[in-house]
């Protein structure tokens, strides 16, 4: 589903945030993406989400090479990832409802469609009384929960999340996390990206580890290593 | 897929009342500019129809008595002349009348040596051979001189010409710096709306789809703008015919206004509402370009 050989990545003339970064996701699969701050885990993100280009390497996604897939191509390839961003990054002018209908109404859904999907979404992330709220009336953890209906409400072939519990509470982080895990039952590609250890060590999942923009692949679960 | 037009955009945006006027400002301009245009025009071909039509001749005899024989002969001759309409001397009466505003309201036409002149008509569609003319008519009336309009009526045009020319460079220098603005409201405009268009951009919006939701704003606009341009050149225009109804003279031509004229200018809203949109469309689909 998503393979990366060699990549690197710099913003202007500096170093380099991602060396030599070379992976690959299998479809349906879950891994979470790990690293201290500054690792370069929303760099990487970014390059599966289609913001930006790599400075070398190669990144091949939904059986597509990047290099050389047309500008519809990746509208389309686009319209399959869903992205949930560390800040949110809602439409400050459009109300909550209007903010998840907007990718169902890009890809040209009716609005029969929209009006019931969204409503139901948005209904199970507990945001059923802030429909019509601007985000900027929202708290943080609702900006969230309304950032990640809007990632989850297409069914996205590949859904990547860049710290999505950092602003909920415990429950609502649960609840958050079994949403995106029914989603990988279903068959959706899913990449987290967190710092908080505790989902790593309850979720059996693989993980790509980044260390000052290197990265290395950790296979899921090692139980706290025991002394021999 | 559809994608009809989604409104992404925030409604409010403060410098589009000013863009209306500037737009309407460079649109009267544009249109005064396309008036005088036209009408020098239509004036033009009034000249030249009216002056092809006809011709005049003198007889510059000095002896009022061989004057008055020689004219006789020349009209004779005149009115039997293929292409001829009518050929009639111009009398003392309107003759006077001629040269009152110059010479004062005098009996001296009686005293001056003043040639006949004979007004001559020409049928519809008819062009004489002038120098023909003239060697026909000097045959019998050796004084006779043959005038055609031809030589101010081409200075006359000549000039109508390059104010026309005149005209039309303004037109087309409004036209670029109209465009030019627009380019620049647009880019900035997307500018104010980056982080909403790379947001959408990123949910997989098409450019075309972005460039629309551009594009139908710069429609109303320019329409807005247009129609602004459209009411400030009616007022002036309609002031100024006003003023012209109260200005008794008969040296002031009869200002008409021709159909063309009106269909043009009631178009110029619409014309300058595409060119708006067409310029805001292109503008922000070339910026989009830098966007992965
Ligand atoms: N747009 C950018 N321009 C320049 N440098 C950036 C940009 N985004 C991130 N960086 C730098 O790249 C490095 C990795 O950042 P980031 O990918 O955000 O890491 P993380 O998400 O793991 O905290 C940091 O040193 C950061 O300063
Ligand atoms: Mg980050």
């Amino acid at each position: 589903m998503i393979r990366f050989d060699n990549v690197g990545l710099r913003y202007g003339p500096g170093d380099e945030v991602l060396s030599d970064v070379s992976f690959h996701l299998e479809p349906g699969s879950f891994h979470f993406l790990t690293g201290k701050s500054g690792a370069g885990k929303s760099s990487l993100l970014k390059l599966v989400y289609l913001s930006c280009q790599p400075s070398r390497g190669l990144i091949h996604m939904m059986d597509q090479d990047l290099n050389t897939a047309s500008r519809d191509t990746l509208v389309s390839m686009r319209q399959g990832i869903g992205v949930v961003f560390q800040d949110y990054r809602l439409l400050e002018h459009l109300s909550t409802f209007e903010n998840v209908a907007l990718p169902l109404r890009i890809k040209g859904a009716s609005e029969d469609q929209v009006q019931e999907e969204v409503s139901e979404l948005l209904a199970w992330v507990g945001l059923a009384d802030h429909l019509h709220e601007l985000p900027s009336t929202l708290s943080g953890g609702q900006k969230q929960r309304a950032s990640i209906a809007r990632a989850v409400v297409t069914a996205p072939k590949i859904l990547l999340a860049d710290e999505p519990t950092g602003n909920v509470d415990d429950e609502m982080a649960l609840r958050l996390m079994q949403l995106f895990v029914e989603m990988n039952k279903v068959g959706t590609t899913l990449l987290i990206a967190t710092h908080d250890t505790r989902w790593v060590d309850r979720y059996t999942a693989p993980q790509l580890h980044l260390d000052n923009g290197r990265l290395s692949v950790m296979p899921a679960h090692q139980p706290m290593a025991v002394d021999p | 897929m559809s994608q009809g037009p989604i409104n992404f955009l925030p409604d409010e945006q403060t410098h589009r009342g000013l863009l209306n006027w500037v737009i309407g400002i460079m649109v009267f301009l544009t249109g005064m500019a396309i008036v005088a245009g036209l009408q020098l025009g239509i004036m033009a071909d009034g000249w030249r129809m009216s002056a092809a039509g006809s011709l005049t001749v003198q007889i510059v005899a000095v002896e009022p008595d061989d004057r008055q024989r020689q004219t006789k002969t020349a009209i004779e001759i005149l009115q039997k002349t293929p292409g001829v309409a009518t050929a009639a001397i111009i009398d003392d009466a309107e003759m006077a009348a001629l040269l009152e505003p110059w010479i004062g309201a005098t009996s001296l036409t009686a005293k001056l040596p003043i040639p006949a002149m004979i007004n001559v008509t020409l049928m519809r569609g008819v062009t004489i051979d002038l120098s023909a003319l003239e060697t026909l008519l000097q045959a019998e009336v050796p004084d006779a001189r043959v005038d055609t309009h031809e030589q101010w009526l081409d200075d006359l045009l000549s000039l109508a010409i390059a104010a026309q020319m005149i005209a039309a460079a303004v037109v087309v220098m409004m036209l670029v710096a109209t465009i030019a603005i627009i380019v620049f409201t647009a880019r900035s405009s997307m500018l104010a709306q980056r982080e909403t268009v790379e947001i959408v951009h990123m949910l997989g919006a098409k450019d075309s789809l972005i460039s629309g939701a551009f594009q139908k704003r710069f429609w109303s606009v320019g329409l807005r703008g247009g129609l602004i341009g459209l009411l400030l050149i009616a007022s002036v225009i309609g002031g100024l015919f006003a003023l012209s109804l109260n200005v008794q003279s008969a040296y002031l031509p009869r200002v008409t206004f021709h159909m063309e004229t009106v269909i043009i200018l009631c178009l110029l809203p619409v014309v300058t509402g595409l060119i708006t949109m067409w310029t805001a469309r292109v503008t922000v689909n070339r910026a989009l370009l830098d966007m992965v």
